[in-house]
């Protein structure tokens, strides 16, 4: 187990390293730069454009300017200056002036909580959803609750986001529309915005793998022994129909974590997330390789939280 | 195990390398060869040496310049490869692009943007009329010098005419305004430059706290950096220039009691408040003002807005970095403040209200290093304080209480929320979460709000235009850009398509408040007989049969209302002309990126 | 011992076909009886009838429009829905309906697309992977997991804005296709590597490998035609994920280019009217949901077609 831990560490680190390598190479490749315009949009002589590019390095060879951003970010845990939000570091961007003063109301912090909160709503909602529509199956708990997931999966997160805007706050007037930290009524609508699609495909996934557990052979022995039906489902059909679940976990953390972005973007978080896209269209390079490398190594973490618990739920796999 | 290891060893190895390899191969462009233009550098050096010494042979002077000539041979080989490797991205016969005037002269929009010098423009009229250019020029020329504001004017209005008309390198669409969303709960006022002093607005409801929403992050509370107009809202609430604009675009005294101006019109003298002082105390003195525009200018900071200084006598060379001293800004006691142009300029006035005259205080600077425009740290002469920030969230203001004026300041706090997507900016002040969205709305809702009280339309001088490529085929046509011109039904975009009936359609480029504005007597109004009169007389001059051979590039930029105003020109110039117009449409960066390096290369290679 | 436990990560629909019974049965008889069974099934049914509907008016849409795809009309824009406007007129004066019509080619074109593009990376991928094992697969699946650390969306934006800004369309979409099609291999990599990986201990994989047959030839007639099953639900449940991919994408406008419709791209310049033109978001919106929905009955079906046991206990 120590061992198997220790080996995808060091896989995860290769994994970053490699990560920062691409998103880099993105970069170089990517038309415009983080100088072409002032900060309202307004285009910038070429001059001055020259002169902010020789203050920032961005007139150095790609290779070196890679090379000492890395090294800065590995001796130091630097992520260098913002290019376009010239008062702050990248880090002050994205773990707050001092992370330990205050974390919870950290950026960083507050992503982390919007993500957690609305994953175990999702789970914590999705798995039951599943279950019933799997046991039963074509009556109409489930037919409802297909109805309820095929929604959740094919609404875009920022078209809900808004319609709940619309009906909680300004019909309602129950729930501020913006805002993240004040109360816990500001932690509804984005919560439930981000944890819907999840909910949706975790109940899909639980169905299809109940309703696969249900018809193997253990089951049915569970059964012609004469344990009563609730036991066999308690002990039998719903842990090993939660395998499959687990697993995806990790791959849908990806989809979650971006999906953070328009969640945030929509209710005006202060998170991370909103940070990436403004980036991308400011070109603001190491505010974009800061979110991206934070994004990959909770993406890293999160694989292998899940393979652990994977392991615990499945005692077949021996690490 | 061990053998484990090395597999993922090897692996690592070998994705890295062809990570790198793409890196590399990404990376490379066709770069024009900096050795030889170092050789070129070192043999023109030598040669000017020898040639004044005298102390070689001719011989030698020959083969040196025959090496140089050589050289520079090669670079302009290189340099032409360069132009024709990029000059597929220049396709584009028309783009799109804005201007919003910072002061009030005709002249910051005509020469500022359309002029022959002008890095904001991207239509190469400079290089394919030379003769205009030349008139173009005497025009500005004399338009500066010009302190008697009507025949200024019209000196502009000649200017304007060149570039609209003559030229046609500019279609203008429609002019600016500012239209926001305020509560009825406030007294307010807007100027038509700057952003808005919140220190002279007031609830007439008694409460004390200001909520706002604006719909970017603030890059920068560096008083002498920020040009976006999100940093100079929250600039404007804590650092006070000498004067400030009023509703009407005239500027009252605000840090300073008054002006002259000496009678060659070259010499400001500005008499600065005396009692005024800034948040920790220290007494407001001309000094800073000084350190403000000497640090504007600097040479090391590389700001936007140094051209607008530069004016002042020695501030392109004290910018440019070729002098060390900025001779002609001077404290000449702690409350006067002088300051000398090269020529006598009539608007230099309106400037005093600007960004550009704001004050500093470099002990300050000295002090807390790059932090010193964090809270608690950042010092100011106006109206507030900055207390909180936090990036990407919010901002919170208090009242200054050593603000030499705060007794007639009312609003106590104000709190600035960022609120990026104009919908949610929308919901929130509708739900009475804000008293001034400053953050804009969903075009889309615009034509339910018109009419309510909320709803308010100041003027914001400036004009949403399309440039045209008079370098690339079909545009390279005088009688085709007129065409082009004329086909717009500017009106219909307005009414029908933006719902926004308040705007005014544009056909020149000097907006309706500026003086020197002069309607539609400039330019093209929409005239389809015009318009295939002109079709008719460029295609029998190029002998075209088929206006639907015709195949034209029309560049924007993604965001904003530019989509539904640039597919209407679309759909315009292809049914009206029978054209066939194919739209690109880039985001922001790459757009900027693409029109710059086509400005570069000049225009040329189409 | 080491147990990769990426390698055994089985979900349902991979499991289904390991039962050995599927296997024996001849294939000829196979595909009949799926079909069969298929047809049974009155939802996947009618499913599939709309999908094969909506597939045929995206190829002869210039037929059964009653507008041109780009036709403005600035004398009535934004209208509502009507006997001359089906759903509306959007803000250019242009009919809705029509343009719904013609944005399907775009929205269907990139899910299918893209799909068959993961589909023909991942089934490749994983075949090798799978089929030959040890270290190649060890290898290999490094990458895999490589992959999966990735920020999926972060990297297509950035592909995104490499396409040149002056491309046409066509190469617009390519861009989309191969950027999504990048991006969601992964799954099927790892589906058909599992497949393979238990599979090629078999005994008639042995007995082919006894009568000295290629590995190409093992993998394309014995090992593929049994993957075929889980592939094909995994593609009928991927398409209707890549539609929504793309109106995200059209969010942020990376998506294909005005005037081209596209349903995410009508959604993505619509929802904000949300209150004053409801209309012009959820013309999209429906028109997503609905075929979202018939995916997934399909998809489900068919998965019920292909695996009789997988009835649970009806």
């Amino acid at each position: 187990m120590f061992t198997f831990i220790v080996n995808r560490l060091v896989r995860s680190i290769i994994v970053i390293f490699l990560i920062s390598v691409v998103t880099f190479t993105f970069m170089q490749l990517v038309p415009g730069g983080p100088f072409g315009s002032d900060a309202g949009g307004r285009p910038r002589a070429p001059e001055i454009q020259r002169r902010l590019e020789a203050e920032y390095g961005l007139d150095r060879p790609p290779v070196e300017q890679y090379i000492t951003y890395m090294t800065k970010l590995v001796f130091q845990f630097d992520f260098g200056p913002s290019l376009r939000q010239i008062d702050f570091t990248v880090n002050q961007l994205l773990f707050g002036y001092d992370f330990w003063d205050d974390p919870l109301n950290t950026p960083v912090m507050i992503s982390a909580q919007l993500g957690l909160l609305s994953f175990f709503i999702a789970v914590g909602v999705g798995i039951p959803l599943g279950v019933v529509s799997a046991l039963y199956r074509n009556k109409l708990p489930d037919h409802a609750a297909m109805l309820v997931t095929t929604l959740g999966i094919s609404i875009p997160n920022f078209v809900l986001g808004l319609l709940m805007i619309l009906l909680f706050s300004l019909t309602l007037h129950w729930l501020p529309v913006y805002g993240w930290g004040d109360s816990w009524k500001q932690m509804v609508m984005p919560v439930i915005t981000l944890g819907t699609g999840g909910m949706a495909f975790i109940a899909r996934l639980t169905r299809a793998s109940v309703l696969e557990t249900l018809g193997q052979d253990y089951i049915r022995t569970a059964r012609a022994k004469g344990l009563k039906e609730r036991f066999v489902l308690a002990r039998h059909a719903l842990p090993n129909s939660l395998i499959p679940v687990i697993t995806v976990l990790g791959p849908l953390l990806a989809a979650w974590l971006t999906g953070t972005f328009f969640v945030e973007l929509i209710f005006a978080i202060p998170g991370i997330g909103k940070f990436f896209i403004t980036a991308v269209t400011d070109r603001d390079y190491s505010l974009i390789m800061g979110t991206i490398l934070i994004y990959s190594s909770v993406l890293v973490i999160a694989n292998l939280v899940v393979d652990i618990l994977y392991g615990v739920l499945d005692p077949r796999i021996r690490y | 195990m061990s053998k484990k290891r090395w597999q993922y060893l090897v692996s690592a190895i070998i994705m890295t390398s062809f990570l790198l390899a793409a890196c590399g191969g990404g990376a490379a462009e066709p770069v024009v060869d900096t050795a030889a233009q170092d050789r070129i550098a070192a043999l023109e050096a030598e040669l000017a040496d020898a040639q004044s010494s005298g102390g070689l042979s001719d011989e030698a002077i020959a083969g040196l310049e025959s090496e140089l000539s050589e050289l520079n041979d090669n670079i302009g080989d290189l340099q032409s490869e360069l132009s024709t490797s990029r000059s597929a991205e220049c396709s584009y016969n028309a783009y799109r692009m804005g201007w919003v005037m910072d002061w009030a002269d005709a002249g910051n929009i005509v020469d500022t943007v359309f002029g022959p010098n002008s890095d904001f423009q991207y239509t190469f009229w400079q290089h394919n009329y030379p003769e205009l250019v030349e008139q173009f020029e005497a025009l500005t020329e004399s338009a500066y010098r010009n302190t008697d504001l009507e025949s200024r004017a019209a000196t502009w209005q000649e200017a304007e005419k060149i570039v609209v008309e003559d030229v046609v390198a500019v279609i203008p669409i429609q002019h600016y305004d500012r239209t926001t969303l305020v509560s009825t709960d406030v007294e307010f006022i807007f100027a038509p430059f700057g952003a808005p002093r919140l220190a002279q607005w007031s609830f007439n409801t008694g409460a004390t706290t200001f909520r706002t929403a604006v719909g970017a992050a603030i890059p920068t509370l560096d008083i002498q950096r920020s040009t976006d107009t999100t940093s100079s809202f929250m600039i404007y609430q804590l650092i006070d220039a000498p004067y400030k604009f009023n509703a009407d675009g005239t500027i009252s005294p605000l840090a300073a009691t008054s002006f002259d101006v000496s009678d060659d019109g070259t010499v400001f003298t500005i008499h600065l408040r005396e009692d005024a002082m800034w948040s920790d105390g220290v007494p407001v003195t001309a000094q800073h003002f000084v350190d403000g525009i000497s640090r504007l200018l600097s040479p090391d900071l590389a700001n936007d807005y140094a051209y607008v200084m530069f004016d002042i006598v020695g501030a392109a060379d004290y910018n440019s970095g070729d002098t060390d001293v900025l001779e002609a800004v001077v404290a000449l006691d702690d409350f006067t403040l002088q300051v000398t142009l090269t020529d006598a300029l009539s608007y230099f006035d309106s400037i005093l209200a600007f960004s550009t005259f704001h004050p500093v205080r470099l002990d300050v600077i000295g002090l807390h290093g790059d932090a010193w425009t964090q809270p608690g740290n950042f010092v100011s002469n106006g109206a507030y304080v900055l207390v909180e920030r936090n990036p990407g969230s919010n901002l919170v203001f208090e009242k200054n209480p050593l603000y030499w004026d705060a007794a007639n300041v009312q609003i106590e706090r104000i709190e600035v929320s960022i609120i990026q997507e104009p919908a949610t900016a929308l919901a929130a002040f509708e739900n009475g979460e804000l008293d001034y969205n400053a953050a804009g709305m969903p075009s889309e809702d615009i034509p339910r709000l018109v009419g309510t009280d909320e709803f308010i339309v100041t003027p914001r001088p400036g004009v949403y235009y399309m440039g045209l490529n008079t370098s690339a085929r079909h545009t390279d046509n005088i009688s085709f850009r007129r065409a082009l011109a004329s086909a717009i039904d500017k009106r219909s975009i307005i009414d029908n398509v933006s719902q926004t009936p308040w705007k005014l359609d544009a056909t020149g480029i000097i907006p309706p408040e500026i003086f020197g504005f002069q309607g539609d007597a400039v330019g093209y109004v929409f005239d389809l007989d015009a318009a295939m009169g002109y079709l008719n007389e460029y295609m029998n001059a190029e002998g075209i049969e088929d206006a639907g051979s015709i195949t034209i590039e029309l560049w924007y930029n993604k965001g904003g209302t530019n989509q539904e105003i640039l597919e209407a020109v679309e759909a315009m110039w292809e049914s009206n002309l029978g054209i066939d117009v194919r739209t690109v449409n880039v985001e922001w960066a790459t757009y900027l990126a693409t029109l710059e390096e086509c400005n570069v290369i000049g225009g040329g290679g189409f | 011992m080491t147990v990769e436990v990426r390698g055994e990560q089985l979900g349902p629909t991979e499991k289904i076909i390991l039962d050995a019974d599927i296997l024996e049965r001849p294939r000829i008889s196979m595909v009949r009886d799926t079909l069969n069974r298929l047809l049974k099934n009155k939802v996947a049914t009618v499913s599939a009838i709309y999908i094969i509907a909506l597939a045929v008016a995206a190829i002869i849409a210039p037929l059964i429009t009653p507008y041109g795809r780009d036709e403005p009309n600035f004398q009535s824009t934004r209208e509502t829905p009507s006997a001359e406007h089906f759903f509306g007129s959007d803000k250019l004066g242009r009919d809705i309906f029509t343009r719904i019509i013609f944005g399907s080619r775009v929205s269907l074109g990139v899910a299918f697309i893209g799909s068959f593009t993961a589909m023909l990376i991942g089934v490749t991928y994983g075949a090798i992977s799978g089929y030959f094992g040890g270290w190649v697969d060890d290898l290999m699946m490094r990458f895999v997991d490589l992959m999966f650390g990735f920020p999926t969306l972060l990297f297509i934006i950035l592909m995104m804005l490499i396409i040149p800004p002056n491309s046409s369309t066509g190469l617009i979409m390519v861009g989309l296709f191969v950027a999504l099609g990048l991006v969601s291999w992964l799954n099927v990599a790892r589906l058909v590597r599992g497949q393979f990986l238990s599979m090629r201990e078999k005994e008639f994989v042995e007995a082919a490998v006894a009568l000295g047959a290629s590995p190409f030839r093992i993998m394309s007639r014995h090992l593929l035609p049994n993957t075929i099953g889980p592939i094909v639900i995994w593609l009928t449940l991927s398409i209707p994920g890549l539609i929504l991919v793309e109106s995200t994408l059209s969010f942020i406008g990376l998506g294909v280019k005005p005037p081209v419709p596209s349903w995410g791209g009508m959604l993505a310049e619509g929802w904000r009217a949300m209150r004053t033109l409801p209309h012009l978001a959820l013309a999209p919106g429906i028109a997503i949901t609905l075929t979202m929905i018939a995916f997934n009955f399909f998809g489900d079906g068919l998965r019920d077609a292909l695996d009789p046991m997988m009835r649970g206990r009806e």
